[in-house]
């Protein structure tokens, strides 16, 4: 099992975000999580990254609690998962190279971070990352000079160069147009797909989820309302997860507290 | 799709800039004659250590302790009523100079050309009254007229006047410009303008900046007597000539408790402003205070009167500087020394308010946080020349003593500073990192010190225009660059001399700020 949620359940300042939740995702699935604003899906995909602790049940990782983890063990563990977040958040004077470059701080001893933050290492490889986001013209950039949804794509080419076993990403293409969203989703499962990876992609998109994914979990009130094969998924059960909802805009406003990533 | 060189655009400036730096800091290093590894020599740790050591305990000598509690309060009222003459020479200045106020800003009509003289004229008034140190002003005030306490009210008036009326006017030309213009539009009149539409805007921040002035003229007025303008510093000077640690000890713990007490004065009155009762406790307690003050300084001034006409000789004198090419020579080598002096300096401290900074902040062990934090008052709180009096003991007298001084009295400012940062940048970055597993170190340079250092920079580079001036007093104390000059110029009644000196220091302290400023527009 690449990740696995026995009962797993999340509160944050005092208010119950996540009830307790019990989902698998075998080594080389590739999900799509949807649901309506506020359902609860980017604190799933923190309770994913090791960045929330649940406070019920368990959760496992690569096949490791996290959580029973010494602290060395834990950072090789989270150098094998790769993050995707909706607001990647870059330092704005910071080049994409180094940004990028980032991605791999998690394999790297301490002395050869310091030195590619002087001078940038592994250029070539990491210009094929953002080639394939369509960006390569953006390698010696700062990433203050980039858009929104170029910075969401700095993101998604840190996370190629990372080469996680476990990938997780929160709204990865929310600030792409429809062409550019498609393309990139499809660039994620197949790299996910090349490498034997894991994928887990919140979408606000439902299109999107069941244009690229075999199987959709539906969240909804912290609960999972449905998970089911592509081909199960009824437009009355997607009806009912929105159910109350405005229609879906382009770029969904940011949640405060949910995507915002702790300081855990 | 254009694809981007696999090299570096950048890479030559890089280049220069990380063979560059090292090797600039190890040429002022060079040229100051501060080396590092002398604070490691044995001798000098021992001489500073057995110093150090003396001040445990602190003397409690009664008649010691009996001319502290007397300097002190004369302290206190030389702080509070120099800064009343401040106000009252910078307050007029700048409403006669601000932009906030003139009409052709206001409604277009078209100024008057002597009038816009007379404007030129004052701004350049306050740029040499901020420009000459207020030390510099209590040197040369006591050569002219006498010791005593008058000197440093004067010192203080003027050199903070010059400040004050900078920043007042800039108080009032940041304010949202439609009331004033209103009341422009029916002919009002420029004092009428600023009492109807300007203060009831800008009252609570002219205020609370005044206030933190007050507490930054208790700093300086404690350190005034060095040059025996009366105050603190005057016993401070005594027990550092005969090495009395027991007494230095007392002083500093004295120090710690003003600075401590300033700023908490300082915060309260802050707060005060904004509610209507606070403000009259506020205006009831200035007025007590100033009453107290000239009362407690009347005695003192009836006995040391004050020569107004040794003022005038030596102002006539002052007007004939030297310009001899063989003494411009010489001042060109301060000048140098005092800019090496207080970049160096200023770069030290970056390095060390930056170590300082991090378990400050909570990025280190936890139980280091409150130790720092209280060493880090103490660095700020010991007053800047006391700091180069014990560097000339470490270093002896020289360029490197003022080095020391600065580095670690900056740390102390701006690792607090720095740290303010550090809790005011947003963690996502670095807990992104963290998240894939970097190391804290890695998360550190890459998450959050690239959002930080913009900042870090722009403060260093406003404390460099600040250590500048600081850099050209120390020399009082021994410490190298022009102060030094000046204080020799001035004791053998070289007054030409003195004036070149003092000319040079303008110079230098505006050629500073106007460098950094263009630096720092460049660094946005």
């Amino acid at each position: 099992m690449s990740l696995r949620f026995d009962a797993a359940s999340l509160s944050l300042g005092g208010s119950r975000i996540l009830q307790p939740l019990s989902l698998q995702l075998a080594q080389g699935e590739q999900v799509a999580l949807i649901g309506p604003s506020g359902a609860g899906k980017s604190s799933l995909l923190l309770l994913a990254n090791s960045c929330h602790r649940p406070d019920g049940g368990n959760v496992q990782l690569l096949g490791q609690d996290p959580w029973q983890l010494r602290a060395p063990a834990l950072r090789r563990l989270r150098s094998r998962i790769g993050s995707v977040y909706q607001h990647p958040p870059l330092p704005a004077l910071q080049r994409v190279v180094t940004a990028i470059g980032a991605g791999q701080l998690g394999q790297l001893s301490t002395l050869a971070a310091l030195r590619r933050l002087l001078w940038p290492q592994d250029v070539a490889v990491i210009r094929d990352a953002l080639q394939r986001v369509q960006l390569s013209d953006k390698l010696w950039q700062r990433c203050d000079h980039l858009s929104g949804g170029q910075r969401q794509r700095v993101g998604i080419a840190r996370v190629l160069y990372q080469q996680p076993e476990l990938l997780l990403a929160d709204e990865p293409v929310s600030a792409l147009d429809p062409r550019l969203a498609d393309d990139t989703v499809a660039l994620l499962c197949a790299d996910a797909r090349a490498r034997g990876a894991t994928l887990l992609v919140s979408l606000h998109s439902v299109e999107l989820a069941l244009a690229h994914f075999p199987r959709l979990i539906g969240l909804r009130d912290g609960q999972i309302a449905f998970d089911l094969p592509r081909a199960e998924v009824t437009p009355s059960l997607l009806t009912a997860l929105y159910a109350g909802e405005q229609p879906a805009t382009a770029d969904e406003p940011a949640l405060g507290s949910g995507i915002r990533i702790a300081p855990c | 799709m254009l694809s981007a060189s696999l090299h570096d655009p950048a890479r030559a400036s890089r280049l220069a800039g990380l063979i560059a730096t090292p090797l600039l800091l190890l040429a002022a290093m060079a040229y100051t004659g501060f080396n590092p590894l002398l604070l490691a020599d044995g001798d000098t740790a021992g001489t500073l250590w057995r110093f150090v050591a003396d001040f445990f305990p602190p003397s409690t000598d009664g008649a010691f302790l009996h001319d502290l509690l007397r300097e002190t309060a004369t302290t206190l009222a030389i702080a509070s009523s120099g800064l009343a003459l401040a106000v009252l020479l910078g307050l007029p200045l700048a409403l006669l100079t601000s932009r906030a106020l003139d009409r052709d800003t206001l409604c277009g009509e078209a100024p008057a050309r002597g009038w816009q003289w007379l404007q030129r004229l004052l701004r350049g008034v306050l740029i040499v009254l901020r420009g000459v140190p207020d030390l510099v002003w209590a040197l040369l005030l006591v050569r002219a007229a006498g010791l005593g306490s008058l000197p440093a009210v004067l010192a203080l008036g003027l050199a903070y006047g010059g400040m004050l009326g900078k920043v007042y006017a800039e108080i009032l030309e940041s304010q949202p410009p439609q009331a004033a213009a209103a009341l422009a539009a029916s002919g009002a009149s420029r004092l009428a303008i600023f009492g109807y539409a300007l203060l009831p805007q800008a009252a609570t921040e002219l205020i609370s900046y005044s206030v933190y002035r007050w507490e930054c003229a208790i700093r300086a007025s404690a350190v005034m007597g060095f040059v025996g303008a009366g105050g603190l510093g005057l016993l401070l000077d005594t027990s550092l000539r005969m090495l009395n640690g027991g007494e230095v000890g007392s002083l500093l713990l004295l120090f710690a408790a003003l600075v401590a007490l300033t700023e908490g004065v300082s915060r309260v009155s802050r707060a005060a402003i904004h509610s209507r009762a606070g403000g009259a406790g506020l205006a009831a307690g200035t007025l007590l205070l100033l009453t107290l003050s000239l009362l407690w300084l009347w005695p003192q001034w009836r006995e040391a009167p004050f020569d107004v006409a040794g003022l005038w000789r030596f102002a006539q004198e002052f007007l004939r500087p030297t310009l001899r090419g063989d003494f411009l020579v010489q001042v060109g080598s301060g000048v140098l020394e005092t800019l090496l002096v207080s970049a160096l300096g200023s770069a030290l401290a970056f390095i060390g308010g930056a170590l300082l900074a991090l378990p400050a902040s909570n990025r280190g062990p936890r139980w280091l946080r409150a130790p720092v934090q209280l060493l880090l008052n103490f660095l700020r709180g010991t007053p800047d020349l006391l700091w180069g009096a014990l560097a000339v003991l470490a270093l002896g007298l020289g360029p490197a003593a003022g080095v020391l001084a600065l580095a670690v009295h900056t740390s102390g400012v701006l690792g607090r500073l720095f740290a303010q940062t550090l809790e005011n940048t947003p963690p996502d970055a670095e807990a992104a990192l963290r998240h894939s597993g970097a190391g804290r170190l890695a998360c550190l340079c890459y998450g959050l010190l690239p959002q930080a250092l913009p900042q870090w920079v722009a403060y260093t580079l406003y404390r460099w225009e600040n250590n500048i001036r600081i850099a050209a007093i120390l020399g009082l104390v021994g410490a190298g660059g022009l102060g030094q000059q000046l204080y020799l110029a001035l004791s053998l009644f070289q007054l030409s001399n003195a004036a070149t000196l003092i000319l040079a220091m303008l110079l230098l302290s505006w050629g500073v700020e106007s460098f950094s400023r263009w630096l720092r527009q460049r660094l946005q």
